[in-house]
């Protein structure tokens, strides 16, 4: 070999080791933004604005402490709070990113697995209401984990339903697939106004999931910290059998070129189907924690939920589970950090995410290499 | 390489071109030897597919393309007798010679001795019959190289007697320009061997409605083809190989997309030897591959591999069936590890320890870069990967799609040496490959198509010592050195 091409491989640069791992650093990133963007807000005392503390730099070492004080505890509520969005919304988008990788599928009808699981799970906790009031954990989790189950094996068995019979037909037609699959989410929400009602449910969480821990006076809600577990754990898992199982390293490989995959004698469409069934009972889970958070499920949660997904697919790059996941944390903070500090701008928080994210990295932030390259 | 050396490279080929039709119109004085009768005897085979072009144009006093020679008796034949150093027949040392694998400046006055200053237009204008050495000569002299026997630049391409250049020469219209009997006209007659810097070949004629008419009027008449079709004293068809056939087509007609890139395609693979698939740019060697592989559908025809009825089945069962493919984008996966992609390769679970140590001896970076991710490879490392995920298992047929296009030459000699260790092997390999002189060193068979056909078929060998076959198969000017 010569040296030519033996120096093909050239030791990144510190610049693109920090540009690598930059996605992970912006979500602490984020969270220091919003307390110091809380602390700042606090400063003025009384009778005093905002604008002219800020022209006093004088007065701000007097003031800073007291106010990052003050809000401290407000900011470990509001992250948390982030966090637990962030990770439901993951929970919806990881099989949305996964899908769109592997088959170059744009499926607009993700929401429908959304409602459908959370109607799910509510009717399997409405059963189950003894469980429910009972003032023991196990037997709450136990509740909560018949739902999840539930509503995983529903929203599956609808996700391999909906692949037969909706998206097998428009393989490799976008315009196609976001016509019919758009319809396929309108029919989804009006068969469960058929199944359901056309009322919304209101649910209540389970008796020992109610309230909130104190810890060192700050009060962390009992709920949040079980989604955030939730979506860790199912975070984690996904990592593990992306990285170190053969299922996973044919799904990474055809993220990034399929049709190599297919010429290397592995049935990609069999691979596909189990990622659609894997992502559309995700997208359940997420629905019956998203419901339980919210303490209502109506047929349309999906569809407005879908909103915040797309975006979290985008700025995380399609394909990439980790990108998803970061992105969502992302979202999940700015929408309740700009939600707290000026509350105006949280309706225009996501889009601002994105579009910084994409003019900083216009495929998102962690995209697939998508093969073909020579 | 700089821009210098580009620019001087551009200036020298025009002048070149110029000298050449010079040349050609001296030619079509009378003052150079008349044409060869038996290359004159082709021209009927294209031209009458093209009634319509005339009238496009209007260009009949055009001197270089009725009247033109094919030059090959004059300048070829002298220089066929003299092989280049460092490129032996097939099966020599080619790898292991210090030279490289085009054309070695020999002293002109050895290769052609009745040719003056005006003898490198006149061998450029007979394209094909370009006697080695001569083009390279004039590069390294007015490039102010030193003249040690060497090619200095790593660019093989500089052998070239002609780039393709803008239809200088080729007339108005680039359908007629394709169908001119005269390869030193034609701005296609670039030689086989690929250069990294090589320019994108002028747009395959066949995209044209004209041509397609064209095919139209030739319904193809047997695995040969239109262009057996048409009567000319062409090579007859080679027999069909005599012993086991691993892989066989038979009418393969392909269309991507409204282009009907496959006509007729029919020709047979003998197993355990190593068949050469060759021709010019554009003429669905890659589709002809891509089909096998069933990533291409074929419209017609039959497949068969190993026994069985193969173009209906789909990508993934081909492969099973034990076909590797190495394709001409080696389709690395970049966000995967090195040792990720090999074990793509391997059907089993476990990749196998013997041909990992095989394939490290061949390919010793890719040990190197076990861990590292297959996207910060360089192109030559990648293509050594993407070899290597096809050789991990042992397969019963190799597809490789141009396997030493754009590599540096001593990558691309790794890459021949490893390739006829797998022929040592007694694998069976079809190839596809631009650089004659790697398609000789490693072919036992060959096929040569052109504008979606099977042309000629036959042993390597009998293509390799002929000059005038390869010129008229292919424009092939680079056969001289043979």
């Amino acid at each position: 070999m010569t040296g030519t091409a033996a120096a093909g491989l050239t030791a990144p640069g510190a610049g693109a080791r920090i540009g690598a791992a930059m996605p992970w650093l912006l979500v602490p990133l984020l969270m220091l933004a919003g307390l110091l963007a809380m602390t700042v807000q606090a400063m003025p005392g009384e009778g005093e604005t905002l604008a002219a503390l800020l022209a006093d730099p004088g007065l701000w070492p007097l003031r800073a402490p007291a106010a990052l004080e003050a809000v401290l505890a407000s900011w470990v509520t509001l992250t948390l709070a982030g966090l637990a969005m962030g990770m439901m919304v993951f929970l919806m988008a990881s099989g949305l990113t996964l899908i769109f990788g592997l088959m170059d599928v744009i499926n607009f009808g993700h929401g429908a697995f959304v409602s459908l699981g959370a109607f799910v799970g509510v009717s399997v906790l409405a059963a189950l209401a003894g469980w429910m009031a009972a003032p023991s954990l196990p037997l709450n989790l136990a509740a909560v984990g018949a739902a999840v189950l539930a509503a995983m094996a529903v929203t599956g068995a609808a996700g391999y339903a909906f692949e037969r019979v909706i998206v097998r037909p428009v393989y490799g037609a976008h315009l196609k697939q976001i016509l019919v699959t758009v319809g396929g989410l309108i029919i989804a929400e009006q068969l469960i106004y058929v199944i359901w009602g056309p009322a919304e449910i209101y649910i209540s969480r389970p008796e020992m999931l109610k309230g909130a821990m104190v810890f060192g006076g700050v009060a962390l809600e009992t709920y949040r910290l079980l989604a955030v577990a939730v979506g860790l754990a199912v975070f984690a898992v996904m990592g593990a059998v992306l990285r170190l199982t053969r299922i996973g390293l044919i799904v990474r490989a055809g993220v990034q070129d399929g049709e190599m995959v297919e010429a290397l004698g592995y049935r990609l469409r069999r691979v596909f189907i189990g990622v659609f069934v894997t992502g559309s009972a995700l997208a359940g889970l997420g629905g019956v924690l998203w419901a339980l958070y919210q303490e209502v499920v109506t047929a349309h949660m999906g569809a407005d939920l879908m909103v915040l997904v797309f975006v979290v697919v985008i700025i995380g790059g399609l394909g990439s589970v980790t990108g998803c996941f970061l992105g969502a944390l992302m979202i999940g903070l700015v929408q309740n950090y700009t939600a707290f500090v000026e509350p105006k701008l949280a309706l225009v928080s996501t889009i601002a995410v994105l579009v910084l994210v994409l003019m900083w990295r216009p495929t998102g932030m962690l995209a697939r290499d998508r093969g073909r390259q020579s | 390489m700089s821009d210098k050396d580009d620019t001087e490279r551009v200036h020298l080929r025009v002048d070149r071109l110029a000298a050449a039709m010079d040349a050609a119109r001296a030619r079509a004085r009378g003052e150079v030897p008349a044409p060869a009768p038996g290359n004159v005897g082709e021209i009927p085979a294209s031209q009458p597919s093209l009634p319509e072009a005339s009238d496009e144009s209007p260009a009949p006093p055009n001197p270089t393309a009725p009247a033109a020679p094919f030059g090959n008796e004059d300048s070829g034949a002298p220089a066929m007798e003299k092989p280049a150093p460092g490129i032996g027949p097939a099966g020599s040392s080619y790898p292991h010679e210090p030279e490289p694998a085009w054309p070695v400046p020999t002293q002109p006055d050895s290769a052609q001795p009745d040719c003056q200053p005006q003898l490198s237009a006149d061998a450029d204008l007979s394209g094909q019959a370009d006697p080695p050495g001569d083009a390279p000569q004039a590069d390294v002299s007015a490039a102010s190289v030193p003249q040690d026997g060497t090619v200095p630049d790593p660019m093989p391409g500089d052998a070239a007697p002609l780039e393709p250049l803008p239809d200088a020469t080729a007339g108005p219209v680039p359908a007629e320009a394709s169908h001119s009997p005269d390869p030193g006209s034609d701005p296609r007659t670039e030689p086989l061997i690929l250069t990294p810097d090589f320019t994108a070949p002028p747009p395959r004629p066949s995209l044209d409605p004209l041509d397609d008419r064209t095919r139209a009027d030739f319904p193809a008449a047997g695995p040969i083809g239109a262009a057996a079709a048409v009567p000319h004293p062409a090579v007859p068809p080679a027999p069909r190989p005599a012993g086991p056939v691993l892989l066989s087509l038979e009418g393969v007609r392909t269309d991507i997309g409204r282009y009907h890139i496959l006509g007729d395609v029919g020709f047979d693979v003998p197993t355990g030897a190593v068949t050469m698939l060759l021709g010019r740019n554009g003429v669905g060697k890659t589709t002809t591959l891509r089909t096998i592989m069933g990533l291409w559908r074929a419209r017609s025809g039959e497949i068969r591999f190993a026994g069985n009825r193969i173009e209906r089945w789909p990508t993934h069962r081909i492969a099973r069936a034990g076909v590797g493919y190495v394709p001409e984008s080696m389709a690395i996966f970049g966000d995967l590890t090195v040792a990720e992609n090999v074990a793509l390769g391997s059907v089993s679970k476990r990749v196998p320890t013997d041909r990992l140590d095989w394939l490290f001896s061949l390919f010793p970076p890719l040990a190197t870069f076990w861990r590292a991710p297959a996207g910060n490879l360089s192109g030559g490392q990648k293509q050594m990967l993407a070899l290597a995920r096809a050789l991990v298992q042992k397969r019963r047929l190799y597809l490789i799609d141009e396997p030493t296009k754009g590599l540096a030459p001593t990558v691309v000699d790794t890459v021949v040496a490893a390739l006829r260790d797998l022929k040592l092997q007694g694998a069976t390999v079809l190839m596809v490959e631009q650089n004659f002189a790697v398609a000789r060193a490693l072919g036992d068979r060959c096929v040569v198509m052109d504008d979606g056909r099977v042309t000629w078929s036959g042993v390597m060998a009998d293509l390799a010592q002929d000059a005038a076959l390869q010129t008229r198969l292919m424009g092939l000017s680079l056969g001289v050195d043979a």
